[in-house]
């Protein structure tokens, strides 16, 4: 079943698919910015899964690629997986995306989208579920930014 | 990264704020204030955070996202204007992919999440000691409602 949240949006969102393509015990690799991180436990936040310019939340499948493929151009940045089990169980897509860029990662590239909802409102709480599970795979090196 | 502007912290100064519509009213450039000398040195170290995300790079996320807009900006400033009343204390700031600023408050067992969105609008998400998440949104000239939410995070 295909959904958008076209009008919700600055950037209208593609009408993706979630066919199942994804499967369900997919690790699906997330690059972090080092402020998308709690300032005492560690543990990623939920603003990770967030855009809010197109809806999309672009992720890599990590078994159609490596962690150093997606962090090869970014050093600066941590790298955290989830399920696609646990996005679809707090109300996301998840869809193939593949992405033809040249890039070693750029085939293994999907989406998640949150399902459509009353207002955004409801976005950010899914989106804090699916950081709590969240595991990482490299911790982003250690900066000043937004924590003290 | 960041320093504290401590020099400014003793000079009589104020802090202008921001000249938007408040509830209704148009309060002008000074008409809403915080004392310099009231503020918590955090406070500015927070608006500094905040100013310098203007020079946060296109694709800062490594995602295309441009960085906070002026209206994010704008906003999130108005919002830490309420924290010290509220004695909050400190905010975690950080951009959001897409344009958005959030500032986080993490307790032993309980969070507030206030989110500002590209287009200035807040989203909050409040997790209580129990577990409880109340989330919900305001509008980014609704002063008081935000007031209410941060103090409500106090209690």
């Amino acid at each position: 079943v295909g959904h958008n949240v076209a009008g919700d949006y600055a950037v209208a969102a593609r009408a993706l698919i979630d066919n199942g393509a994804v499967q369900d015990s997919e690790h699906l690799l997330r690059r972090i910015y080092r402020d998308w991180v709690h300032p005492q436990t560690g543990r990623v936040l939920g603003m990770a899964f967030v855009d809010r310019l197109s809806g999309e939340v672009s992720v890599f499948r990590e078994q159609m690629t490596t962690v150093d493929a997606v962090m090869s151009s970014f050093p600066m940045m941590g790298c955290t997986s989830v399920t696609a089990q646990i996005c679809r169980a707090n109300e996301h897509l998840v869809a193939a995306d593949p992405i033809e860029d040249n890039t070693p990662e750029g085939p293994a590239h999907a989406v998640l989208l949150p399902k459509p909802a009353p207002s955004k409102k409801r976005i950010r709480k899914y989106a804090n579920a699916i950081a709590a599970t969240a595991v990482w795979r490299r911790r982003p090196p250690p900066q000043g930014g937004g924590v003290w | 990264m960041y320093s504290t502007p401590l020099a400014i912290a003793s000079s009589a100064v104020l802090v202008p704020s921001v000249p938007a519509e408040v509830e209704g009213r148009h309060g002008g450039h000074f008409a809403d204030v915080t004392a310099v000398s009231e503020a918590p040195l955090w406070y500015f170290r927070a608006v500094s955070i905040v100013n310098d995300f203007r020079d946060l790079e296109p694709n800062w996320d490594s995602y295309q996202s441009p960085p906070p807009t002026e209206t994010a900006l704008t906003s999130a400033l108005l919002v830490l204007r309420l924290v010290p009343e509220v004695g909050l204390g400190a905010p975690h700031i950080a951009p959001v992919s897409g344009g958005g600023i959030d500032l986080g408050w993490y307790f032993d067992r309980s969070r507030l999440e206030v989110e500002v969105l590209p287009d200035g609008s807040i989203e909050y998400v409040f997790q209580d000691s129990g577990g409880r998440i109340d989330d919900g949104s305001i509008d980014a000239d609704h002063v008081t409602a935000i007031r209410e939410q941060l103090r409500w995070a106090t209690t």
